[in-house]
């Protein structure tokens, strides 16, 4: 490839990326682009990161946006990847930008959320739950949609977010609900969570320290029964029989199947 | 679905719109509706997911034209893989009745990575331009299997570079590859106003009508059979400079460059594109009913 139109369009890309630099054709198109930029960037963390932006309002979620562009600009061409840097970004922002210190973590706990609305679609084979009582556990093992995962927060973004109808701007937030995040997010309750997708809904909700425990010994354990026995061992007393029944009910387990031989 | 156009015989059959998600429910419940959607395809990349459920339930009703914008079909870092593979199993999935991007680039080389712009941006007119392009063209369409359609810009900014004109450079592109062109008729009158606006001052009054003779040029230089598609839309006049913002209805000389392209080429599909500030899906009925009157008056 010649050095030239490489040069040219990396010369182009630098201008669109340093606004002090001076366009390399030497017209004055370029604050066209740089404008459709910011519109762009805005728009694709407003979609990505509902509730953040409610908690910060309009006005700095778009200077965020343009930072964060002009620092993390997009690699690849659909849109819809670009803000995964945006928590540790928001981290390494410092104190000077006055922003909630738990910002950083609901904006993880957001991406998680809009990865998962593009993830497999989950099918349910509800008549395969019969096994469980036909079959060996250590021979089986729960089906999960695709992108399950359990994450631990140190602040209480979880309630913020649910809090907040998850962003879906047709559910006006409750007050109760937003006065009750509110005072663990000053408490400074840690919380834990399940992410999952129920349809084409990505869902959340906080679970305790026994059934994450639960949801990460299915995910690493070779069987079901490996899993009721580590489970046993280090976290007895979660009721398997109420959690298969709601797990089942909302979608976060699909099926029973083979486990896979290791 | 998947009905070929040249099957099609009502003049309506042949105009599109742009299908975007404030109108998804209308059209699944019922609403009429067009010759075919459009749709962009990076939208609906992804292994699953409500917009990717909602296009397949549309396919099984409607033929879906898709559209990108992120391909960077000129791009001298190459053509992103992961992209071409989304592009690829969307394709796969939805079997469209066509498949376009345009000649532009977004991905280049930014602080020592391949960055993308999420923009179109210009490429020079000129010989390696050309070869490089068509060697992309040729892999997305050895990869599709199918034609792909590339489209005209409007461009904000120009290259001192060039061996072609930018009709010379499109046509030899298809020429080469076998690729379809998709000839936008607001990106052309928008490049034709905000040229003169370059050249003598945005004060200075615009003769539109000559104006719309440079561009009538251009449309006579495209052999009709390298013609896949029209794209129609309205721009927004910032006073500085016309922008392709796709936010209100087609303008009167841009039908006018509509009536002269299909008594050239003969009837083709013709996309009207709204994609900001969405009116009612009647509003885009209405315009899609023009295009199809247009089409059966002026086709030679």
């Amino acid at each position: 490839m010649s050095q030239t139109l490489l040069e040219q369009q990396s010369a182009l890309l630098a201008a669109l990326w340093s606004p002090t630099t001076a366009a390399p054709t030497g017209e004055a198109g370029l604050p066209a682009y740089q404008r459709n930029a910011r519109a762009v960037a805005e728009r694709a963390l407003a979609a990505a990161y509902p509730v953040l932006r409610q908690c910060v309002g309009e006005a700095t979620l778009a200077a965020l946006a343009r930072d964060h562009w002009l620092e993390c600009p997009p690699l690849c061409g659909d849109l819809a990847c670009w803000g995964a840097e945006l928590p540790d970004w928001l981290s390494r922002l410092g104190p000077g930008h006055e922003l909630p210190a738990w910002l950083p973590e609901l904006a993880q706990a957001e991406w998680v959320l809009h990865r998962l609305a593009t993830a497999p679609d989950p099918l349910p084979q509800p008549g395969t739950l019969a096994r469980l009582v036909q079959e060996d556990p250590d021979q089986l093992c729960l089906e999960m949609p695709a992108g399950t995962q359990v994450q631990a927060f140190e602040a209480a973004v979880i309630s913020v977010l649910l809090a907040h109808g998850l962003g879906d701007g047709s559910v006006e937030p409750s007050a109760q609900a937003l006065q009750a995040a509110g005072l663990r997010l000053q408490a400074g309750e840690p919380e834990q969570a399940v992410f999952w997708r129920q349809g084409w809904r990505p869902r959340v909700r906080l679970i305790d320290a026994s059934e994450a425990a639960w949801l990460q010994a299915l995910h690493t354990q070779p069987s079901l029964g490996a899993a009721l026995r580590w489970l046993e061992a280090h976290h007895p007393g979660l009721d398997l029989g109420v959690w298969l029944q709601e797990a089942v009910t909302q979608g976060l387990v699909l099926a029973v199947r083979d486990a896979i031989p290791h | 679905m998947s009905k070929p156009l040249h099957a099609l015989s009502s003049p309506a059959s042949w105009v599109g719109l742009g299908w975007r998600q404030p109108h998804y429910a209308e059209l699944l419940q019922g609403a009429p509706a067009p010759g075919f959607l459009e749709v962009h395809s990076e939208n609906y990349f992804g292994a699953g997911g409500a917009a990717l459920g909602v296009l397949m339930q549309a396919r099984e009703q409607h033929p879906i034209s898709l559209h990108g914008v992120g391909l960077s079909l000129g791009s001298a870092v190459g053509l992103d893989p992961w992209h071409l593979d989304q592009l690829a199993e969307l394709v796969a999935r939805v079997d469209p009745v066509r498949v376009s991007d345009h000649a532009s680039f977004s991905r280049g080389a930014l602080r020592g990575q391949a960055v993308h712009a999420a923009d179109l941006l210009p490429v020079p007119w000129t010989t390696e331009s050309l070869n490089l392009m068509a060697s992309h063209v040729q892999q997305v369409q050895d990869r599709l299997r199918r034609p792909l359609a590339v489209e005209n810009l409007s461009a904000y900014l120009s290259w001192a570079d060039h061996d072609f004109s930018e009709v010379q450079f499109l046509v030899e592109l298809a020429r080469r590859t076998g690729c379809g062109l998709l000839v936008d008729l607001n990106n052309l009158h928008v490049n034709a106003r905000n040229g003169w606006r370059r050249q003598h001052g945005p004060q200075v009054p615009e003769p539109v009508e000559g104006l719309l003779d440079v561009s009538r040029a251009w449309l006579e230089a495209v052999p009709a059979e390298c013609v896949a598609e029209i794209h129609l839309a309205g721009h927004a006049d910032t006073g500085e400079w016309l922008i392709d913002d796709h936010g209100s209805p087609t303008s009167e000389p841009v039908w006018a460059l509509y009536r002269h392209a299909v008594s050239c080429w003969g009837p083709r599909p013709t996309l009207i594109e709204w994609d900001t500030d969405l009116p009612p899906w009647a509003v885009l009925m209405d315009q899609a009913r023009r295009a199809a009157d247009t089409l059966a008056e002026c086709s030679p």
